[in-house]
């Protein structure tokens, strides 16, 4: 349901958070908007009581991003599924709000993402590493994780990243080998992906505003936490920022407005 | 007149200021001091004898800040003093270049283990985080320190539902669950002003998982100002839960306990400060003091060392399971351990009857903010060292340690001293003079003159001015969630997943030679000392 309905507006109109028609793009008779209105408006209304069971798994939701995704996912009244690096941690991420916490386990993975809507994968991708430090992140789980996403058909795959990432394609030394190996694996996979790389990131509160951007200037720029959790899972329906690269830290638009108008 | 002229009148002038004056004041000093009948230094020497007096005025001061090196003030060394700040300010607890410590003195230290808890294996609650703001320094020259404050989401670091310590499990209506190990001891309004206390209250109901005292004072609207959960204590002057004429009142009882933010009380049989009642001044009893108190304004309060309402253990726990009753919160009592042998026939008492307090607060009898005199002070009651192992043993020994909870109090200002109190019996830990530090203390030692230059230990409004309770309530939200992120620090390398499981087994005690030996060893010590006393 809500893929046809962001299928359709994508033609003819954009929509505010309301479900209010703010324009009309393209040759839409009278009918077909009037159509969308009242499917878009129901599919929204349905989200606000949680009517859409909108089923989203949390890869690497223990971090410290992690627990802010899940808290956010669940004052969203999405449900949320925790994957968690060990058991320890999975009674923290339910009291958190998440539905159901497991613990990575790959060959238990694929019915949990069959049931699932959407796929957020935390990578422990630090903006702090400069160039002398090597990789961090586990490029197998991540191959993994996005064969098995294909696999079960789970259509929409939100990967946080790091503003940082890029640096190997310049990096004369070539000792940094591909920390953005897990941005290119994910662009060239058959899904509807959204790399969010975000910029140093500090545990302030959540400012609710940010700055997007394809190329952030300003390549030390920070960003609470607590935003980078919001704006990824804002993400999930933003159809603006489908199929790209974005980077985010800290800034003055409203993050839904930010992702909605990129 | 030629400008000679005013040149020569000017000089005159000059040397009327800078000679003339002076000698003149000299002799006036001189006389004045070879004349009065006080002190005799002054007058065997006069005018240069004051310098006795000017440097012994300041001494403090300079010994705190130039003469005695870090580790040896008291009560509290430099050092100590600034563990508890900047915990408070920075929410940091890094050094560098290793301890400062004495290693060839005597002292307890934890045992670690060859292989420690992971972050990820500690048991610890981080669910909730806590909006505070911390310090973060910009530069720091030698004249100037540039910092600026920034708002910060901290892990909190509770304790999971399932270990979180709870006051009158069995016992209660409402027991009293508390998901961290340290909170503030009893303090009361009166003895710090207004704003210290206000802060007090807005930084521990800011943190969570602690509680605050009230001290024997009564319980203020400052004590709810921040909503932290609250342990009010009586004394035997029953401030706050008395009728006119000194009785104990049922009926301010009752409302007391109606409050939400009351979760249990306290009884005080006796205090570190405090083996004496109480004394308060008429003038000192202002119309809001008597109306938190209920006692008449301007009038000299005495009280009594020992509460009127019983005399030994069987009256003292039929008064505390009325208490409990009527009230359905946790009653507890606060008490400094001298004889052994008093203690001991309470805790059969205990066994025996079934009944007694869901918590007994065990102070170390060194004494804290109270103004108090010295021969207490120093000298009765044991240290909490001693004192916390030999309540522990006995309420095993008699089987009744599973129903009631040990606080101890005396000192206990680091996450060290924490975790050695823990495993040395303690079920949680009162600080009361931490907390002072974190909101502006200075250790001025002044608290029993009303006249503290921190506005801290007073209830005079001008010096009260400096302390914003805006500024120091985050000092005391991360002075405790400092603490207990410690604690899980001290946990992780004992090999615990969290603080609430230390036990004798994981501290030990090693004297001047080196030689290292159990806790039990203490509780030997402690038998055979009382045993000579009996003989």
């Amino acid at each position: 349901m809500q893929w046809l309905c962001l299928g359709l507006q994508s033609h003819v109109m954009s929509y505010s958070e309301n479900g209010i028609i703010l324009y009309i793009r393209g040759p839409g008779g009278c009918f077909f908007v009037c159509l969308i209105l009242v499917l878009n408006k129901s599919y929204v209304e349905k989200v606000r009581k949680g009517g859409v069971s909108m089923k989203v798994i949390v890869i690497g939701a223990n971090g410290d991003v992690g627990e802010h995704v899940i808290r956010k996912l669940a004052e969203r009244k999405l449900e949320a599924l925790a994957v968690a690096a060990n058991e320890n941690q999975t009674e923290d991420l339910i009291k958190l709000g998440a539905a159901h916490a497991i613990v990575y386990d790959e060959q238990k993975l694929i019915p949990h993402l069959q049931a699932s809507d959407a796929v957020i994968y935390l990578t422990g991708v630090n903006p702090k590493k400069h160039s002398s430090k090597t990789v961090m992140v586990d490029h197998q789980s991540i191959s993994d994780i996005i064969q098995l996403a294909q696999k079960s058909g789970v259509r929409r795959f939100v990967m946080m990243s790091a503003v940082k990432a890029e640096e190997s394609d310049t990096d004369p030394s070539r000792k940094i080998a591909a920390k953005d190996l897990p941005e290119d694996m994910l662009k060239a996979a058959n899904l509807v992906y959204t790399v969010i790389r975000i910029g140093q990131l500090t545990d302030k509160p959540g400012s609710g505003k940010i700055t997007l951007s394809e190329k952030i200037h300003d390549r030390d720029a920070e960003i609470p936490r607590e935003d980078a959790a919001e704006v990824l899972v804002e993400s999930i329906d933003k159809e603006a920022i489908f199929n790209s690269t974005i980077e985010a830290a800290s800034g003055n638009t409203a993050i839904r407005e930010a992702l909605s108008q990129f | 007149m030629s400008l000679t002229d005013s040149l020569v009148i000017a000089l005159f002038i000059f040397i009327a200021l800078v000679i003339f004056v002076p000698v003149i004041l000299f002799i006036y000093w001189y006389v004045k001091d070879d004349r009065q009948k006080q002190h005799s230094i002054l007058r065997n020497f006069p005018v240069i004898g004051k310098v006795r007096y000017i440097t012994e005025k300041v001494g403090p001061e300079l010994r705190q800040y130039l003469f005695n090196n870090d580790t040896e003030g008291k009560p509290f060394s430099r050092k100590e003093y600034q563990d508890v700040v900047k915990a408070g300010k920075y929410k940091e607890r890094l050094i560098g270049f290793g301890s400062i410590r004495d290693f060839d003195e005597e002292g307890f230290y934890i045992r670690n283990t060859l292989f420690p808890k992971l972050v990820d294996e500690m048991k610890v609650d981080n669910t909730q985080k806590v909006k505070t703001r911390v310090y973060k320094v910009d530069g720091d020259n030698l004249f100037s320190r540039k910092e600026h404050s920034e708002e910060k989401l901290a892990d909190p670091y509770y304790l999971r539902d399932e270990d979180a310590v709870v006051l009158g499990e069995k016992t209660c209506r409402q027991p009293f669950r508390v998901k961290g190990l340290v909170g503030q001891s009893a303090m009361s309004y009166g003895s710090l002003g207004e704003k210290a206390i206000t802060a007090l209250s807005k930084g521990l109901g800011l943190a969570g998982g602690t509680w605050m005292n009230t001290g024997e004072g009564g319980l203020s609207q400052y004590h709810l100002a921040g909503s932290p959960d609250i342990i009010m204590q009586i004394g035997p002057d029953m401030f706050g839960v008395r009728k006119p004429n000194g009785e104990f009142s049922w009926e301010e009882f009752k409302k007391k306990s109606e409050i939400p933010e009351v979760k249990a009380f306290e009884l005080k049989l006796a205090q570190g400060a405090k083996t004496r009642g109480g004394h308060v001044e008429g003038e000192k009893v202002t119309e809001e003091i008597a109306r938190i108190r209920l006692v008449e304004v301007g009038k000299t309060i005495n009280s009594p060392n020992r509460f009127y309402e019983f005399e030994d253990a069987p009256s003292m726990f039929d008064f505390i399971e009325e208490l409990r009753s009527i009230g359905g919160k946790p009653v507890g009592m606060k008490i400094v351990v001298g004889d052994l042998d008093a203690l001991e026939s309470m805790i059969s008492y205990m066994k025996e009857s079934g009944k007694g307090p869901d918590f007994i607060t065990v102070d170390g009898g060194e004494g804290g903010t109270g103004a108090t005199y010295q021969e207490l002070a120093d000298s009765v009651g044991l240290p909490i060292q001693s004192a916390l192992t030999v309540v522990d043993e006995m309420l095993r020994e008699y089987g009744v340690r599973d129903r009631v909870k040990i606080i101890a109090s005396g000192k206990l200002i680091t996450p060290d001293k924490i975790a050695i109190a823990l495993a040395m019996g303690a079920d949680l830990v009162n600080i009361a003079r931490g907390f002072m530090i974190s909101v502006g203390c200075i250790m001025a030692q002044v608290c029993h003159t009303n006249h503290c230059p921190a506005g801290v230990a007073t209830t005079d409004k001008k010096l009260q001015d400096g302390l914003i309770v805006d500024e120091k309530h985050y000092r005391v939200c991360n002075y405790v969630i400092s603490l207990r992120e410690g604690l899980f620090n001290l946990a992780a390398a004992a090999g615990i997943d969290n603080p609430a499981q230390f036990e004798r087994k994981h501290i030990v005690h090693k004297d001047k030679f080196g030689r290292v030996s159990p806790i039990e060893d203490l509780l030997h010590a402690a038998k055979r000392a009382q045993l000579q006393k009996e003989s």
